[in-house]
């Protein structure tokens, strides 16, 4: 009894594995390799989105409230710092007038509202924004009784995203990536996938084995950026990757060192996002 | 931050360093969180004491 309710290190190790899949997609190797392995790597934000929806265990509207403050906590924290960080950076380089006026514009401030946007600050906070949004939504889902439409909710949404990401610019029509890249279309649908795993496990639905799922989405979405010639914020691909992950950890099998090490690394998820993205800035 | 640290060296601008980048970067990462979780500690440590 005592294996069933320790924690399951499977998914801190794809949490670990996923931090670094997020600094190597942003921080690109180069030429070809640097491509292909911004295609593999595509899988690890909704994963984030995924494990907040996988360990979401109560059903009601004050536990998304209270997930809310949390992560309202930590954009209050991260944007306090980058908002010095930047101004700094900009009086250092002198341009600081300037990037104020085309970086805070009603355009922004709306996109920033409706898609988690960028406002002055690096446009990597928008994980964070994004999960804000995704738990509001949530606790109105379960106030309105929506819940049950989980499974059909998820999949229209995931539709909505690629619909608008390789809809638009296969017709000639390339959207703005926050209009698909956003908590609607991008965080919500991985949530309830997320949600959806969890209740798959206590009524035992496995069907697939996660390894084909796996090596099957890396090959998918590198046959989409192959045949789409662009990079999108997430591939078909990414999501079958997304899904061969959970069911991997959902068996919480051992993972030797190396995934100890992942594992440990996974859980200081949080502090290397915030720290990342120090980084990232340019 | 690496970038900046680098740009006006010699390594900053060699074929070696794109491959380095990222690397360096999952490093630093990993050890700068180290240092937050590490103060993180101290200071709810410090808060318990008192």
């Amino acid at each position: 009894m005592s294996t069933l309710r320790s924690r399951n290190i499977c998914f801190d190790m794809l949490k670990g594995l996923a931090c670094i899949a997020v600094v190597f997609m942003h921080c690109e190797f180069p030429g070809t390799i640097g491509i292909a392995v911004q295609c593999v790597t595509r899988w690890s934000v909704p994963l984030f989105f995924a494990v907040s929806g996988y360990f979401f265990r109560k059903n009601e509207p004050e536990e998304c409230i209270r997930k809310a403050k949390h992560v309202l906590n930590i954009i209050l924290w991260a944007l306090s710092f980058y908002v010095i960080f930047t101004t700094i950076e900009h009086i250092l380089i002198g341009d600081l007038m300037n990037y104020i006026r085309s970086e805070v514009t009603v355009v922004n401030i709306l996109a920033l509202l409706l898609f988690n946007g960028q406002v002055y600050v690096a446009g990597h906070l928008w994980f964070l924004f994004a999960l804000l949004y995704v738990y509001l939504f949530y606790a109105l889902m379960i106030k309105h009784g929506l819940t049950k439409y989980n499974k059909q909710i998820c999949v229209i949404l995931f539709c909505c995203h690629f619909i608008l990401a390789y809809g638009g610019y296969l017709t000639g029509h390339a959207l703005p990536a926050g209009f698909y890249r956003n908590w609607l279309f991008d965080g919500m649908p991985s949530f309830l996938l997320g949600i959806l795993f969890y209740a798959s496990q206590k009524h035992g639905h496995i069907a697939l084995k996660p390894a084909v799922l796996i090596w099957g989405g890396f090959v998918l979405a590198m046959l989409e950026r192959a045949i789409l010639g662009r990079d999108f914020s997430i591939h078909m691909g990414s999501i079958v990757t997304l899904c061969g992950m959970i069911m991997w950890a959902k068996e919480n099998r051992p993972i030797g060192y190396t995934g100890t090490l992942l594992s440990k690394i996974g859980g200081l998820s949080q502090r290397m996002y915030t720290s990342f993205t120090l980084q990232c800035i340019r | 931050m690496i970038d900046y640290a680098l740009y006006f060296t010699q390594f900053g601008q060699t074929p070696v360093f794109l491959w380095m980048r990222p690397i360096l970067t999952v490093v630093i990462t990993i050890v700068l969180s180290i240092c937050i979780k590490s103060l993180e500690d101290k200071a709810k440590w410090q808060l318990k004491k008192q």
